[in-house]
This record gives structure tokens, C-alpha cells and sequence, in this order.
């Protein structure tokens, strides 16, 4: 018994916010479409974290109502993984970083999805030689104080953080991206089932 | 957690006969002397054990889905006797750790069904490396709030202190498998052919809605 995050019937609400406690949640504050938009602007200190903080916020991406503009943007990241697929070093994360630069269409949850996958994919090319900037890249997407989406790529993309957080010597930041996306696999794992 | 789980005021002789007898209802053999050392314990970390289950269960998670591979016979050949031992031991961790706090994992809603399908067994192993890895982060995450996993929940952490590289070793590990088992489970694509799928989704549904209007 198998669930797609992508393929489901649900068409009309494009944000289900659904706030889940891992070991906890700061002031339960829902995501809204613009903070998604803004994702990537959002200022985060959790680099600089001290303590381990393994709250998790997340909400579920759900099916949007598919339009022409939609449809290019999914399909431009699409090709920009593809590109990237045959490319190494900084050729591929150039690449990669101008997927990111894709403008996102309203009303696009789906976009989140492709976007930590863009970023994931950037850190893990960076993780070998500029962990620091894997960490930077990835750490705003995924602040606790954030909700982020119910989804396998975000797991993977705390498993990343963590990695380059290691890597920089943030253990604290490392135990709470690992702790987040163990917690974050358990719930998928309970969708799937 | 909602498995079942030892009473916390039991004394040892019976949890280690209600143990024997739920093994012994399963057919299989007793707790061997570490498992019932280690069920009987004062609770302290047994790392060696906890070492040798985290890395069973990855194991299990790392299996290619080929299931008549050598490799994937290899993996399985743990007896269902060992495959018990081995969810024993994660849930009497589990447990112990509930008693000493809230442990935020999750558990299976039921044991594995030794001998069924793999997709049973995945799903085991997708649960039962959350519940290691959860168990694990007792001593590095510990809430000072109460019990709060239902949604809409506030808490704060507050550690108990750093993580060690060991225990980020074993969450890294923990967290890897169950990323594995997980994609084994869902069958779906991933990375770049999971963006293709999913723009091949959006074209469809976008054709179908223009074919109703």
C-alpha cells in the first residue's frame, strides 16, 4: 500500500498546514504560501545553534490545480536535474543554482518539493569541500522554526544538513537535523502503512 | 508508544517470564543470558548492543530489492529467531527509555510478521530504525515538557548535553537506513526521475482538466 505525494486526487486546497511535535514545537505558527515563496531569504541562525533542537513543524503538500505556468516551471527543474546528472563540481552546482533562480508560479506547493531537492542536491556537491556553505545552503530551508514539507525531501535534505553540519564541527545542529528526519521518515512511514 | 510495553512496577522474575512466554508464543527460544541481562538491567546504555541493532537493521534496510540476489539471501538469512531478538531488544529500549522520560519514537503497531512479505518486513524496518534512533536520542534530547505528540502541540527542548561522535555516528546510520527502507517501502522514484514523474503527473492532470473544460 503505497501513497504518492504527488499523484493524489486532492485538488483545491494548495496548503494543508499540520503541525507535528518531534521532542517539540516552538509557538506553533503555521506556514503560510508566502512564507514558502520566501524560503530562501529567510534568515536563520540555526547554523549558530548551541543546543540540539529537534522540533519539527510540517505540512503537506497537496496536489495543486495545474496550470500551463506550473507546468514549465516543474518541467524546467525537471531538465535542470537532468543537466545537472551529467555534470561535477562547479559546473554542476552552477547548473543547479539556476534552477533555484526559477521563478516560482503562485500557487505552486509542489515547487517546495523540487526546491529542497535543488538545494539538497547543491549541498551535497558542496559537502566535500565547502561544508560550510552546504550548511548555509540548506540550514534556512530547514529551520525548526519553520514548517516544512511532509515528504521524502525533506528527510533527505536534514540527512544533508546533518552531514555538513558534522562536517563543520555543529554537532548541535547535526543531532537535531538527524533527529528531524528520523521523526519525519516515522510519519511518512505511518502514511504509507 | 503505543506497542505493548512492560509495566514500568514489574518485578523482574515475572517481566522475564511474561518475555519467555510471549518468545515462547512467537516459537521462539528464550531470552539467551545478554538479552535477559540486558532486559533486567538498571537501564544503563549497553552500547555494544546497541551497536550490533542499529547495524542489523541497516542491514536489513541496505538489502537490494532483488530479493533472490546472494546479497539479499545474505541479508535474510537471520533466523526469525534473531529478527525477534533483535525487535526485543528495540522495544525493551524503548520502553526502559519511557520509563526514564518521554521518548518522542514511534513504534510498529504490531510486531513483524516473521516469514510474510518484504514489504512487511521494510515497513518493520523503517519503524524499527525510527525507534532505535529515537531511543538513542534520550540521552541527547530531552524535553523538559510532558508527553505532547499530538498535533497542534507546543514543547521545548532542552538538551541534556552535547551528542557525542558516536551518537551522531548512530543517528547519521539511523537515519541513512531508514531513508533507504523508506524509499524500498514507497516505491516511488527518486532524485531527478522523481521530478520527471512528477511533471509527467502534473502534464497528465493538466490534459485531463482541459479535457473536461
Amino acid at each position: 500500500m503505497t501513497r504518492s505525494f504527488f499523484t493524489g486526487e486532492r485538488l483545491l486546497v494548495p496548503l494543508v498546514s499540520v503541525l507535528v511535535v518531534v521532542t517539540g514545537c516552538d509557538d506553533g505558527s503555521a506556514s503560510s504560501d508566502a512564507e514558502v515563496r520566501n524560503a530562501d531569504a529567510h534568515a536563520s541562525s540555526v547554523g549558530s545553534a548551541v543546543k540540539p533542537d529537534g522540533t519539527l513543524k510540517t505540512h503537506e503538500i497537496v496536489p495543486s490545480t495545474p496550470t500551463a505556468e506550473g507546468l514549465a516551471y516543474i518541467e524546467a527543474v525537471a531538465d535542470v536535474l537532468r543537466s545537472a546528472d551529467g555534470q561535477d563540481g562547479e559546473a554542476r552546482i552552477a547548473t543547479l543554482r539556476r534552477g533555484m533562480a526559477l521563478q516560482v508560479p503562485a500557487d505552486l506547493p509542489e515547487a517546495e518539493i523540487l526546491r529542497l531537492q535543488l538545494a539538497t542536491r547543491i549541498a551535497e556537491a558542496q559537502l566535500q569541500a565547502d561544508p560550510t556553505a552546504a550548511r548555509d545552503q540548506l540550514a534556512p530551508m530547514l529551520d525548526p522554526k519553520r514548517s516544512i514539507p511532509l515528504d521524502r525531501a525533506s528527510a533527505q535534505a536534514l540527512i544533508v544538513l546533518g552531514d555538513a553540519a558534522t562536517r563543520t564541527g555543529d554537532d548541535a545542529l547535526a543531532a537535531g537535523a538527524y533527529a528531524r528526519s528520523i521523526r519525519m521518515m516515522s510519519i511518512l512511514r505511518e502514511e504509507l502503512e | 508508544m503505543s506497542s505493548s510495553s512492560p509495566d514500568s512496577a514489574e518485578n523482574p522474575e515475572a517481566m522475564q517470564k511474561r518475555i519467555a512466554d510471549e518468545l515462547a508464543a512467537l516459537g521462539e527460544e528464550p531470552l539467551g543470558p545478554d538479552e535477559v541481562a540486558f532486559a533486567m538491567g538498571g537501564g544503563g546504555l549497553r552500547s555494544d548492543l546497541d551497536v550490533s541493532t542499529v547495524e542489523t537493521l541497516a542491514r536489513w534496510a541496505e538489502t537490494p530489492e532483488d530479493s533472490d540476489s546472494p546479497d539479499a539471501e545474505a541479508a535474510f538469512e537471520l533466523s526469525e529467531l534473531a529478527r525477534a531478538r533483535v525487535w526485543r531488544t528495540v522495544e525493551l529500549r524503548a520502553s526502559r527509555a519511557e520509563g526514564e522520560g518521554e521518548a518522542e519514537v514511534q513504534a510498529p503497531s504490531a510486531q513483524p510478521e516473521t516469514g510474510s512479505g518484504r514489504g512487511v518486513l521494510l515497513g518493520f524496518v523503517v519503524a524499527a530504525v525510527a525507534v532505535a534512533a529515537g531511543v538513542l536520542l534520550v540521552p541527547v534530547l530531552t524535553p523538559d515538557a510532558g508527553p505532547s505528540s499530538t498535533p497542534d502541540s507546543v514543547a521545548e527542548v532542552t538538551p541534556s548535553g552535547g551528542p557525542s561522535a558516536e551518537e551522531l555516528e548512530m543517528l547519521s546510520l539511523s537515519a541513512r537506513s531508514g531513508l533507504d527502507a523508506l524509499d524500498r517501502l514507497s516505491g516511488e522514484p527518486t532524485g531527478t526521475a522523481r521530478a520527471e514523474a512528477m511533471a509527467q503527473d502534473y502534464a497528465d492532470r493538466l490534459a485531463s482538466q482541459r479535457g473536461r473544460g
